[in-house]
């Protein structure tokens, strides 16, 4: 792949002006997931569209430490203790950080939020061209109307302005250029999608999986929706089976916007790409009512610029977007840029887990696996799928869970008595099979659950810091409960043993499913946005991230962002054709 | 549901992490850890954890500690230990992953391993620990058999060895109630089974107060009993070595495919990663 049109920021780049002199049709603000979306689908309607990335330049192919070995690491992979504690309290603790992966998190020291003491948050980024679609889970779920019509059911929050008919051909629009391996099920309010071939499960998780759907028939478990590439797909992949995607996979066997969404979008000619480029604020007119283009602050410089456009697609993550939207004051809009419901900022929502189960999987101790699978398996929800409290367990809506078996490795060999060659021998030899199972549950929207400005503090760009305060409300607790004490009977019911119920829900956030703070709806008076992600107030500002989620379902969110992103494209350029923008 | 208009209940907001930017680099931390560390400091944190070990660091110990660190450079020193404590440390190791028709711990340099983590990884209480810890086994051979560690025969070795590691997993009483290990969100369950990307298996730790109170402190990481460390170390230190990897165990960089069922037989051994 050539590389992408890129201007740095001061660090090497041409000196630029105060206010950019070239014209773009379209700004988009982040780099990652949705941004990756609005490039490419607006660069192939033929605008020509200017890519922001508040982090520093990376390019596909180049991912530090992708083929370094377990004894090419100084510390083993355990990476460097003390400055982790010291500059990545936070990041630290996400899964996917490490001493292969550091470079690919930010500095909790230089890039800090604030919380209420008795609200902890924990807020995971990656600032870099590609953002955190070079880290992402990868596991893709799509939605039903089960999720899109439970808010108005409930009388919760604001009705989803968009059904699953309105969605479903933008999920199919996106899978298809995704790559996604997944069996289709034919299963209740769990939709299929265009899958690629399936990967396997490993002995242990068919046993548990014919254990528990003969236990419970109105149960499924089937191998995990994941963005890993089963066979080569637009010029991209295989997987090559070494589960180390957090490092960036330079066959593409996994999709990122890094690479998949930019180089479509650079193919066109259309694109102009432009890291260590923070956005401040979006610029606004008051005469035509319309969003002009960005504020930027240069990483790097601390240079201050302008951009402008026709349109302008904010796709920063949920918080970054929020955070710039509330930063975009006008007298117009003194509380945020389309802002005149006052709910900007509020309804801020992510996924509760680290509730589920372990146990043991008897026998098979003469199966194994080859390869190393980046993908686990999933159980859809099965709690309320008449809606409500319709099981009567005390909670609304459900949770899915995700999990996997396999076979415990050398790590055991330290934390439990013996040594020597009988050590040394047991640990030749994989140790029994281990099956976890976690809920990933819904939480519902709440208005004090938000984000805002901090009237004094600012980070070192200028901008004021974000203050997140967010707690889970006893439904989420109650749901939770629910999902351990149910993986725990399942696991049973499947003949497992050791079994482990576990349920410690940490802060919100860490489950990096943050949505909301820009919710859309139907009502300009309760909503930001309205069904095609445009803002309620000024017509040529959209927000395809996270920020625009009404609900947050259960499941892993990314798809849902891409396809609404694509279709949000879709519709602001024949907006624009029309001359409504 | 509430409103927008609704106000919230004041809230005093900290910083949840100092905006102040220090510029050490790897590099000059691992100057300032590893030599010019005074034997104050070293005395204090030795004082100030002896508690952990229940009083148990005594004066000779602690003498012993402090000598080790600055006096006695007979061998090729390391970064964090002197060229006995080197020694020392290979010695052990190597009883806890011996030699057999593969390499042991000594031949691929764990003695080495556990230096470069004990002048960059461990914070100084930790390294203090562990020194003493490893003092202490001097000292309990001198008691048991009359001689400094080296100097005993195999035998009396890991007979001690053997003693150490079954105090180390002696239950102990618990602090609070037990905690429950929670997996991590999307993570494949092999990463965190067998290590791969993810940390290596450690105390999962999951204190609300922590979350409150920074993050980063871990207290059940300075409790743990010396020969714990050690023995983690060498197990971390032998797998994730080439040969460990490679010849003890069985590695593929790039295995291509995947099978989800395959006869233990032919792959032969565990897999490494």
């Amino acid at each position: 792949m050539g590389g992408l049109k890129q201007v740095e920021g001061a660090g090497g780049a041409p000196a630029v002006s105060i206010r950019e002199q070239e014209e773009y049709d379209a700004i988009v603000v982040g780099s990652g997931m949705t941004g990756g979306w609005a490039g490419k689908e607006l660069c192939e309607k033929g605008l020509k569209v200017l890519v922001l990335e508040r982090g520093y330049a990376l390019k596909h192919g180049e991912y530090p430490n992708e083929f370094k070995q377990p004894w090419e690491f100084a510390y083993r992979g355990r990476g460097d203790r003390v400055t982790y504690d010291e500059h990545y309290p936070i990041q630290r603790l996400c899964y996917a950080f490490g001493e292969a992966t550091q470079h690919l998190f930010v500095n909790d020291t230089e890039h800090p939020y604030l919380n209420p003491e008795d609200r902890p948050y924990r807020w995971i980024r990656g600032y870099h061209l590609g953002g955190r679609s070079l880290m992402w889970g990868r596991q893709v779920y799509r939605w039903s109307d089960l999720d899109f019509e439970a808010n108005a059911k409930d009388g919760i929050g604001v009705d989803w302005p968009i059904r699953y008919r309105d969605i479903a051909p933008w999920y199919s629009y996106v899978e298809r250029f995704v790559g996604i391996s997944g069996r289709a099920e034919s299963w209740p309010h769990f939709p299929d999608g265009e899958f690629l071939p399936p990967m396997e499960m490993s002995c242990a998780e068919e046993f548990v999986k014919a254990g528990i759907e003969r236990a419970y028939p109105d149960r499924l478990m089937t191998i995990g929706r994941v963005a890993n590439l089963t066979r080569p797909h637009q010029g991209r992949g295989p997987c090559q089976y070494r589960d180390q995607c957090h490092r960036g996979c330079s066959f593409g066997g996994y999709f990122s916007s890094l690479s998949a969404t930019l180089p479509a979008a650079q193919v066109t000619g259309n694109l102009t790409v432009v890291t260590d480029a923070i956005v401040h604020s979006v610029t606004y007119d008051p005469r035509t009512n319309r969003a002009t283009g960005v504020r930027v602050i240069d990483a790097r410089s601390l240079e201050d610029r302008e951009y402008t456009a026709r349109l302008v697609f904010l796709c920063a993550s949920t918080l970054g977007t929020a955070q710039i939207m509330l930063n975009s004051t006008s007298e117009r809009f003194p509380d945020g840029i389309g802002n005149s419901s006052g709910a900007l900022g509020h309804y801020l929502m992510d996924h509760p887990f680290q509730a589920g189960a372990n146990a043991e999987i008897p026998g098979l101790e003469d199966q194994y696996h080859y390869g190393r699978r980046p993908n686990g398996i999933y159980i859809p929800r099965f709690r309320n799928l008449e809606g409500s409290d319709s099981d009567g367990l005390g909670f609304l809506r459900g949770y899915g869970y995700q999990g996997g078996a396999g076979r415990a490795g050398w790590g055991r060999g330290g934390g439990r008595e013996g040594l020597g060659a009988e050590l040394k021998a047991s640990l030749r030899d994989p140790g029994p099979w281990t099956m976890w199972m976690g809920g990933f549950g819904e939480q519902l929207p709440r208005y004090d659950n938000h984000v805002s400005l901090d009237p004094q503090r600012t980070d070192r760009w200028g901008i004021p810091l974000l203050r997140i305060s967010a707690a889970w409300s006893d439904n989420e607790l109650r749901l939770l409960r629910d999902a351990s004490e149910q993986a725990a009977e399942m696991l049973e019911a499947a003949g497992c043993v050791n079994i482990h119920a576990y349920n410690n829900p940490g802060p919100p956030g860490f489950a990096i499913h943050e949505m909301g703070t820009a919710r859309m709806g139907r009502d300009p008076k309760t909503s930001v946005l309205n069904g095609h992600n445009q803002s309620h107030d000024v017509p040529n500002l959209f927000v395809t991230d996270g920020a625009c989620m009404a609900s947050s379902a259960h499941h892993n969110p990314s798809l849902t962002y891409m396809a609404l992103t694509a279709r949000a494209a879709d519709y602001a350029v024949e907006e624009l054709k029309r001359r409504n923008l | 549901m509430r409103g927008p208009a609704e106000g919230l209940p004041g809230r005093r907001y900290r910083r949840e992490i100092p905006t102040q930017r220090t510029n050490r680099t790897l590099n000059a931390d691992v100057t300032a850890k590893g030599s010019g560390t005074d034997q104050i400091t070293r005395r204090e944190a030795l004082r100030r954890t002896a508690w952990l070990l229940g009083g148990a660091i005594s004066a000779p110990t602690i003498a012993g500690v402090l000598a080790g660190c600055g006096g006695d450079r007979t061998g090729a020193a390391g970064k964090a230990l002197t060229g006995r404590q080197l020694e020392l440390v290979g010695a052990i190791a190597e009883h806890i992953i011996p030699e057999t028709d593969t390499p042991g711990a000594k031949a691929v340099h764990v003695d080495r391993f556990v230096d470069e983590m004990l002048a960059t990884y461990y914070p100084e209480e930790e390294r203090a620990l562990f020194l003493a810890g490893l003092a202490e086994v001097d000292e309990r051979a001198r008691q048991a058999h009359g001689n400094a560690f080296l100097d005993c025969t195999p035998e009396e070795q890991l007979d001690l060895l053997r003693a150490l590691d079954r105090e180390s997993f002696a239950p102990v009483p618990p602090r609070a109630k037990p905690r429950d290990p929670a997996p991590p969100a999307d993570v494949d369950v092999r990463a965190r089974l067998e290590g791969g990307d993810s940390p290596l298996p450690e105390e999962v730790e999951t204190d609300t107060v922590q979350w409150i109170h920074g993050e980063s402190r871990r207290p059940g990481r300075a409790s743990r009993p010396f020969f714990r460390t050690m023995k983690e170390l060498t197990v971390v230190g032998y797998y994730t070595s080439e040969p460990g990897a490679t010849v003890e165990l069985r590695h593929e960089a790039v295995p291509g495919r995947y099978e989800g069922c395959v006869p233990l037989a032919q792959i032969g051994r565990a897999w490494a990663v």
